[in-house]
């Protein structure tokens, strides 16, 4: 905060939204001037057409070792399933999801699904996870309790000191989408929106790894709200609202 | 004492709305340059994260 004040001139104050449904209503009302998002999240807060003409525009992604597009779904089943070899192999059996609206633990997996001819709620017997734990898919996968799980990537890394993550194999991974997005609020003047952006942009990266964000991000790279738009389509084929 | 006439006041008033204005630019100007950030309720608990969670 301290640098984006000296780098702008412009006096920020963070907010703290309860739920994902109030930063949306907040950033589409301008009462968020600057957020960070997951790109499914600024779907729903950018404009819209006619529609929706007041809201956020993204600005920049974050960027990591691994790359901007670092966001993806993954379908994994136990090493030794002697029945799935195949993706197309999931239809008919039981398979479980972090939460109807997770991104990563399923919109991600339902809309790869759909190219690839299965319909997941329809072809699957789908179980949500308690609490929409992505922990807990992995451990039912794990446990024999499902034969499939849907989720984000690098959630198996943070179970590998309790779970034998060789007994876990990945069947499929979607296509990949940028993480983590900076918008602004379009009724902001042009002006302060090229301070900010260049702000960030040029963040120092000892400074961007001091804010420990999600990820390991190392900087923030520019991007447009077109970027966006295999999200929507994501979005539309899923029928999720954005 | 007679009443002044709204114009032989004006002088004064005029000053008033002046100041009045300048000082209400000023604060417009200051609530323009103070702005909201916000992270996503999901990246501001990290223990969320951690955790696992909607996306």
């Amino acid at each position: 905060m301290k640098y984006l004040e000296a780098e702008t001139k412009v006096k920020f104050k963070q907010v703290f939204a309860k739920d994902f449904d109030e930063h949306i209503k907040l950033c589409r009302e301008g009462k968020i001037s600057i957020a960070y998002s997951n790109p499914v999240t600024y779907a729903q807060m950018a404009p819209k057409g006619k529609e929706r003409k007041q809201g956020h525009i993204a600005f920049g992604v974050a960027n990591t070792a691994k790359g901007a597009r670092d966001f993806y779904g993954q379908f994994i089943i136990r090493h030794d399933n002697s029945v799935i070899k195949r993706f197309a192999d999931i239809k008919g059996k039981k398979g479980w999801i972090v939460g109807w609206q997770s991104a990563g633990g399923y919109i991600f997996q339902q809309a790869y699904a759909l190219d690839n001819g299965i319909d997941l709620p329809k072809d699957c017997t789908i179980t949500e996870s308690p609490d929409n734990k992505q922990e807990k898919v992995i451990m039912a996968v794990y446990n024999l309790e499902t034969d499939f799980g849907c989720i984000r990537n690098g959630m198996l890394e943070t179970v590998k000191d309790r779970i034998d993550l060789n007994q876990i194999k990945i069947l499929a991974e979607t296509p990949r989408h940028p993480a983590w997005v900076l918008s602004i609020y379009n009724k902001i003047n042009s002006k302060q929106i090229e301070k900010i952006k260049n702000a960030f942009l040029k963040m120092p990266k000892e400074l961007v790894a001091a804010s420990e964000l999600p990820g390991k991000v190392e900087n923030f790279i520019a991007a447009a709200d077109s970027d966006f738009d295999p999200i929507r389509q994501v979005l539309d084929k899923v029928k999720t609202e954005y | 004492m007679p009443k002044k006439s709204f114009l032989a006041q004006w002088p004064k008033l005029s000053a008033v709305f002046i100041a009045a204005g300048v000082l209400g630019l000023a604060s417009a100007a200051q609530a323009e340059d103070e702005l909201t950030f916000a992270m996503l309720p999901q990246i501001a608990n990290a223990t969320a994260f951690q955790n696992g969670n909607r996306f």
